[in-house]
Formats: C-alpha cells, structure tokens, sequence
C-alpha cells in the first residue's frame, strides 16, 4: 500500500537494531524524497552500515519500521526490494565471472525479464564505464573497476532508491570525481543515499546531511545548514612588527585575541560586528607591515568533531 | 527465481576444476569396482552354475558395485556442498541476495536443486555403467531401479544436511567436515545393535539400514520417507538458520 505523500521515498521511523546487551543503532528516523541525496556522515562503528543493512532488508531491526516506496521492508520484502539497489561497504562481487555475467545474474535476481536484460545491462556499463571490460573476469579487473562494477549492480534495474554505502572508499582522486559526478547524475531521476566518512564528499554531492553517531542521529540538516554552521568566526592576521595588544582589542567587534605563533594572531570575532576592514586599517595606519588578514572557515572536519564530541560530553 | 539461482550454482560449480575433479574421480574409482566385480563374478562361473539358486549378475556385480557408492557419496558430497552459502558469507556476496527481491526460500531451493542436478549428472553415469552388463546378461531391471533410486534418495539426503552445515559457518572446510560426521554418524548409528544382531529401533535412524533395505529390492515406503524426510528437516532448518541471521545479525 503505497503512502499518499508520492514525494516521500523512504521513510525510517523510529528504528533501532540490538545485538543482545550491545546497541548498534538507538533510535533512528529519517526520510528521502525523490530526487534527493542524503548523506550519512559518521565515523567508523557509527552505526551507518547497520542503518544501511536494515533500510536495504539484509538486517530486521529490532524495533520501528521501515518504507521504501510505501512498502514496508519486513512485512512486504519481496515489493520492498524491488525499489532499490544497495552497494554495501564490500562490493558484492563474484569475482570468477565476468562483469557480463555477473550483471546478468544480478539483473535477474532483480527480476528483470531475460528479453530486456541485455539492452539494460549494455545502458548500465555504459553509464558507469564499464563497456570495455564486459568480457573481463572481475576478479582481474582493477579497484576502481570493481567499484564500478559495484555500482552497476545497484542501478542496473533503475531502483527508485540507491544505497550507497562508501562507493569512493580506496579510489584514486581521479575516479573519486568520476563517481561524484555519476551519483549526481543518478540523482536526477532516483533517490540516492550515500554514506561516507569522508566529509568534502558530503559537500560535493549531497542535498542534506545527517550525522550519526553511537547510533543516533546528531545533526540532520541540508547542506546550507551545515555551510552555516562552518562559517568563519575567526580572523587570522599576520604581521612584520609587534601590534599593541591593547589597542587591538579596543577595534569594536574584536572579542579576544590568541598570539598563535611569531607575529601571527588568531582573532575571535562579533559576527555582527564584522571588524576587518579596521584591523586591517588600524594595522596599516601603525606600520606594522600587514601581510595577511584571512577569516578562518571551521573545515567541516571540526564541525564534525565539535557536534560529535558535544555529543559524547551530554 | 528458483531457477535463474539454480543456473548460476551450476555455472559456478561447473567454472571450478573441483566440480571436473570430483565427477572424473568418482567415475575412475566406480569403474575399477565395477570391472573388479566382472572379474570376480567370471572367475567363479564355474561354482555358481553348480548351486541351485545362484544370486546372478545383478546382485554380484551391479549391486556390489553400488554398495560402494555410499562410501563415496559421503565424501564426495560435502566438497560439493560446502562453499554453497559459506562463500556468500565470506566473499560479502549474501548482501547481494539478501537486498534482492527474491525470498531466503527460493535461493536455498536455488541452490539445492543445483547441487541435485549435478550429482544427477554421477547418477546417470551410474545408471549406464548399471545397465550396461544388460548387453551380455539378463539383469533383474527392477531391482536395479530400486537400488538407483535409492542412491539418488541418499544424494538428496546428504545434500541437504551439507547446505545445512554451509549456512552455519564462513569456514567451507568446517561445513564439510561436519557434513561428513554427521552424515558417518547417521550411517552408523545401529552398528552396535546390527553387530549384536538384535532389532533395535536405532535402526529407523540409520541411513545404512535404509539404503540397505532399498538396495536389496525392497521399496519399503518408510525407507523412501526416511531420505526425504532428512532432505526437507535439513532444507527447512537451513531456511529458518538464515532467517533467524537477518533478525539477529
């Protein structure tokens, strides 16, 4: 029974999964609207593959209930399924056949009628790059290959939703940016959920954010949030001579200043008071041979620690 | 589904030199058996058209010939069976099935029937060597039916117990090695009531006890029941093991 809202892909309410004593995942909720792409953020042991698992059947949860496409996981698997494609964390690769075959053997599990495999199969390699090595056996094929051959047997049916758990993990730079552009691309007419721990990739790709930590979600936002949440509140100022540190906290809008290094000064600011143009003319009008005045963007790094490690003190 | 799991079983055991290995050697030893028992049953032609009611080609060579079988059977099966689901665990390639829309009963059927159909490719080599001694000598046709089927049963039989021990653990070899005690242990399990010579009631879970009845001609409908009964407890617990995998992990 699909639900009235057609926008409202996947629908995570309230899940959690227990290995006896120990708790994987607490309590999770979330959704996905067509169109988009989520990412999930979380270090190692987060709980971010175990969300994965469930949200793709392999793994019951324990409690709370889980749609996909209106179909609810665990009590209509079979309809469920049919919605998705996942790439879980270790491709699911048979590497003794060749990527024509193996993409056959998914497709059909998929339930695709042998009459339009191979014209799928044949779109699929050909979006991900893989004409070339149809005839290869996997197990020969390079990492980089491989996780595109990953990545073909989650699209090859064109699921309504794809899970993507890491699909740039051990990649090269160069097919790092080639797999961004291909899941932005996909993202056009599929739902996309993409975990990762690496953090510009979160920026690159995705439309929102969520970060999970010890289980719960900690953070859960777009993009434009978390953007937000980077924004500078620090100046970095550089000098050739020793500044009057009495002077230089007299500037409206300066808060504190940090001496960080020779000559090299860390400056807390009043946003709303935004006070660079008059350090710098205060540092120009004294001679002090201003050679840098930068505002220092928190990289999404620290933003990930602070609301990781806020976490842990609560 | 059944079947599209079923192709792929197939074509992977076919890819493996283990799958050629084993069907070349159970085939060279059964044939040396088989020609050891032709020669035996020739040498003493001469003392059995002296006795009244001599026991003939059927039972001296096609039925000591299948005797045989079971010992290999027991072996070999297991080396068969026992990367079916281990190896989908170990390789990460049970998150593939698992996420697809195809139910935990139809890739175990899958994978079970690919193992039959396999050994029916042994089980019909067997048949022909079988009936092959037709071309010289009368054969009891009908006896040799039930002795053929009766080693299919016990195909079937081992099969599931080795798919089985090959959804509990990552490790192939161990898969095997349980297979192949726990199918011993069924084998033998009224030895010590045979060899006392007493009817024990051991002798219902023996499988040699059964194959033996089927193999002496008589197709008992308990024996039949006892293989596909171990056959579908063993197919079912497989079934039910990896479900109760996705509830607890």
């Amino acid at each position: 029974m699909p639900t009235l809202d057609k926008q409202i892909l996947v629908s995570v309410d309230a899940v959690g999964k227990h290995y006896g004593e120990l708790i994987a995942v607490h309590e999770v909720s979330f959704y996905l609207k067509k169109g988009e792409v989520l990412g999930f953020l979380g270090a190692n042991g987060a709980g971010k593959s175990t969300t994965m698992n469930m949200l793709c059947g392999v793994l019951a949860p324990t409690r709370g209930a889980i749609t996909v496409a209106g179909y609810d996981v665990v009590k209509d698997p079979i309809n469920a399924k049919r919605q998705l494609g996942y790439l879980p964390e270790q491709p699911p690769l048979y590497r003794d056949l060749t990527v024509d075959e193996y993409l056959d053997y998914c497709a059909g599990l998929r339930g695709i009628a042998k009459a339009q495999r191979s014209q799928r199969i044949n779109e699929t390699k050909q979006r991900c790059g893989l004409s070339e090595v149809g005839r290869r056996i996997i197990g020969q094929l390079s990492k980089g290959y491989q996780q595109r051959v990953g990545i073909a047997q989650a699209i090859v049916h064109l699921p309504a939703l794809i899970v993507l758990d890491e699909p740039t993990v051990g990649l090269d730079p160069v097919q790092v940016r080639a797999i961004r552009t291909l899941i932005r691309e996909l993202a056009q007419d599929h739902g996309v959920i993409l975990s990762t721990h690496i953090l510009p990739e979160v920026e690159a790709v995705c439309d929102r954010v969520q970060i999970l930590n010890h289980g719960r979600i900690v953070f859960a936002d777009d993009i434009a949030a978390l953007s937000a949440k980077m924004a500078a509140k620090n100046l970095l100022l550089s000098l050739r001579q020793p500044p009057d540190h009495a002077a230089l906290l007299a500037i409206p809008g300066v808060l504190a200043i940090k001496e960080i290094g020779d000559l090299r000064f860390l400056i807390d600011i009043d946003e709303s008071n935004h006070p660079a143009e008059r350090v710098a003319e205060y540092a120009v009008s004294q001679g002090l041979g201003l050679y840098e005045l930068s505002p220092q963007q928190m990289d999404l790094e620290q933003v990930f620690v602070d609301i990781t490690t806020d976490e842990v003190r609560r | 589904m059944i079947l599209h799991v079923l192709r792929h079983e197939l074509r992977n055991l076919f890819l493996s030199p283990l799958a050629w290995v084993v069907l070349a050697l159970v085939q060279l030893l059964l044939a040396y058996i088989f020609l050891l028992n032709i020669d035996a049953f020739i040498a003493q032609q001469d003392e059995l058209a002296l006795a009244t009611e001599s026991p003939g080609a059927t039972v001296l060579v096609v039925l000591k010939t299948l005797g045989n079988v079971p010992t290999m059977l027991m072996a070999v099966i297991p080396l068969i069976t026992m990367r079916l689901l281990s190896d989908e665990k170990r390789l990460h390639t049970w998150v593939l099935l698992s996420s697809s829309p195809i139910s935990i009963r139809a890739i175990v059927l899958g994978k079970y029937f690919s193992v039959l159909v396999f050994f029916a490719v042994t089980w019909l080599l067997v048949c022909l060597m079988a009936v092959s001694l037709g071309l010289g000598t009368q054969l009891d046709l009908g006896h040799i039916v039930a002795a053929l089927m009766a080693i299919f049963l016990l195909i079937a039989a081992i099969a599931a117990i080795g798919l089985y021990m090959s959804s509990l653990t990552v490790h192939s070899a161990i898969a095997a090695i349980a297979t192949f005690a726990l199918v011993l242990l069924l084998w033998i399990v009224d030895s010590g009531a045979s060899l006392s010579g007493e009817e024990s009631s051991l002798n219902h879970f023996s499988m040699s006890f059964h194959y033996q009845s089927l193999l002496s001609g008589l197709v008992d409908i308990a024996s039949v029941s006892y293989f596909l009964l171990i056959a579908s407890a063993f197919l079912i617990l497989t079934i039910r093991h990896l479900h109760r995998e996705r509830v607890d992990g």
